[in-house]
């Protein structure tokens, strides 16, 4: 099959405040098949993140290439659509604005307003439009800034930690949400989390990186029917050989007493 | 509420010491105060939603009605605070009416002026602003500029902007332009530094193009602190305005008030003050209104 995201021998060196070098990532190769749902997890400073935005084209590697269709990424496009962690709509603009403006920054808004009803809806925001996004809760806004990416119908949608700032109960509901949205219009998901339920929930595959520096160590591929319950005895199974691989199971100590 | 409208009324009764005055037309705006203030109490009885915005307001009202009283008593009744630079409001009130048309026009000419140099400041601040904070080079060039020339006084120009401009209207419009040039520059610069990286980024994966991230992100999510660059500039440039008149020009409040004072005649000097405070009070509040309705969007966010 013909791989659409393809990063090949990816290595990016930032330098901190002090001008020490800081490698993020170091020598990443990386496939992500059409339509494919794949997680990205690890601990912070493994660079889960840089390699999200070396996608994006926010930011370009120092060695090695990343391409989309064989082409090299050069810059940001709306083919590529990007959901930060922290609410990014734009304060000075209503929901409805918020989710128009990928149409109106591409020049097309003219010939495709009535698309944007649609779109509301899809986030269930009927009833919000003419609100700013300070006056809608957390996953609200999470919800209009999904529906606001795909609205420009992206190839690929790359998700930074998008439900990290979420209490549990928004966060199932909005993992659903995104499923559904993957489901219904296939775009290729690149997914970045640091919670190991979540990913397995999600995605197709999940690609384990570890910090200093910056790296692949595993890609475990999740053979779950979907859709996927939360409490299945392979899940569990699955949760912690994962957890085994990021070192978060601890180690066993003696309890200090019996009952 | 009404106690002070009867301090009014009573302080026309007693005789007057400053000589030679027509009260009707004092006795008229303090009518008009009486009557505007009966109505709003008939219907604040009536209407409780205005009665909570406007009986708090009473005691105000009352405080100004005694003032009018106290000024009136201190200098035309009783002559305590002498003329001429005393003279009580029968008198400043009788001037206005009587140079009702060449205060109207001067207010006229300062306005027109304020509007060419306010205009010209804006346009002029906000584009500098933009450049110095997109392009370094810019920056590198212009921003040492705008702090050293952004400390002097525009008055202190007038000499200079007397000695290049051929008319004064020139000369004060130029004026009032530095007054607020610079600071709205600075202020839209520094707006702009203080946005969050976050919403461009997020525009550019949208498609933005780079005039849809200045248009769109930069001078929006500026735009608070371009307001406060604004208002500073705008206090700046009222003084500016009336000196710029006093010294050069021919028409204008600033020119009313030195030609007044020219003749001594101290009513003349105060009913084009109360003039100026009424007309950049308007003023101000227009700017208010502009600033509360493009930052709607603030509303409610924790300042």
């Amino acid at each position: 099959m013909n791989p659409r995201i393809d990063l090949k021998n990816v290595s990016r060196v930032y330098s901190d405040a002090n001008g020490t070098p800081f490698t993020a990532l170091h020598d990443v190769s990386l496939s992500v098949e059409k339509g494919e749902f794949v997680s990205i997890i690890g601990p912070s400073g493994c660079g889960k993140t840089t390699l999200l935005r070396l996608v994006a084209g926010l930011d370009l590697p120092q060695a090695g290439t990343v391409s989309l269709d064989g082409e090299q990424i050069k810059g940001p496009s709306y083919e590529r659509g990007y959901v930060f962690q922290h609410v990014n709509l734009f304060p000075w603009l209503t929901v409805q604005e918020n989710i128009s403006s990928g149409l109106k920054a591409r020049g097309i808004f003219k010939s495709r307003k009535d698309d944007v009803p649609a779109f509301i809806k899809l986030a269930g925001l009927e009833g919000f439009e003419k609100s700013y996004p300070h006056q809608i809760s957390g996953g609200m806004a999470q919800r209009a800034s999904l529906a606001r990416a795909l609205i420009n119908d992206p190839k690929v949608l790359l998700l930074d930690e998008p439900l990290g700032a979420l209490d549990s109960f928004t966060r199932f509901a909005l993992q659903d949400i995104i499923l559904e949205l993957w489901e219904q219009r296939g775009a290729t998901m690149l997914f970045v989390t640091h919670d190991v339920d979540e990913a397995i929930y999600l995605s197709d595959r999940i690609v384990i990186m570890t910090p200093r520096p910056g790296e692949v160590s595993e890609i475990v591929e999740v053979k779950l029917a979907r859709p996927r319950l939360r409490n299945d005895a392979m899940f569990f199974a699955l949760r912690s050989s994962i957890m085994e691989k990021l070192h978060l199971v601890g180690s066993r100590r003696q309890p200090e007493y019996f009952l | 509420m009404l106690a002070f409208a009867l301090a009014l009324a009573s302080s026309l009764i007693l005789p007057n010491k400053q000589a030679k005055l027509i009260p009707l037309y004092y006795q008229i705006v303090l009518g008009a105060f009486i009557v505007f203030l009966s109505v709003n109490c008939v219907i604040g009885l009536r209407s409780a939603k205005h009665a909570a915005k406007f009986f708090p307001k009473g005691q105000l009202f009352f405080a100004l009605g005694l003032l009018f009283f106290a000024w009136d008593f201190f200098s035309a009744k009783t002559a305590i605070m002498p003329l001429p630079f005393y003279p009580g409001p029968t008198q400043i009130v009788q001037e206005a009416v009587a140079d009702y048309k060449i205060l109207l026009i001067s207010s006229a000419h300062s306005l027109r002026l304020f509007a060419l140099g306010f205009s010209s400041g804006i346009i002029l601040g906000i584009s500098t602003g933009i450049l110095i904070s997109w392009y370094e080079r810019w920056n590198y060039w212009l921003f040492p500029v705008i702090r050293v020339i952004g400390i002097i006084p525009a008055v202190a120009l007038i000499p200079i902007a007397m000695g290049i401009f051929p008319s004064s209207l020139m000369v004060g419009s130029f004026l009032i332009t530095m007054c607020l040039w610079f600071p709205i520059a600075y202020m839209t610069r520094s707006g702009i530094a203080n946005i969050n990286k976050a919403y461009f980024e997020t525009a550019r994966t949208l498609g933005a193009n780079e005039s849809w991230l200045i248009w769109r992100v930069a001078v929006p999510g500026a735009l608070p602190s371009i307001f406060t660059g604004v208002s500073t500039g705008i206090a700046l440039s009222f003084a500016t305005l009336v000196v710029s008149e006093m010294v050069g020009a021919r028409a204008g409040l600033g020119w009313y008030l030195n030609w007044a004072k020219g003749w001594s005649v101290y009513s003349k000097v105060y009913a084009s003050i109360f003039v100026m405070g009424i007309e950049f009070a308007l003023i101000l509040r227009g700017v208010g209104a502009i600033q509360s309705k493009l930052l709607a969007w603030q509303k409610g966010l924790v300042k």
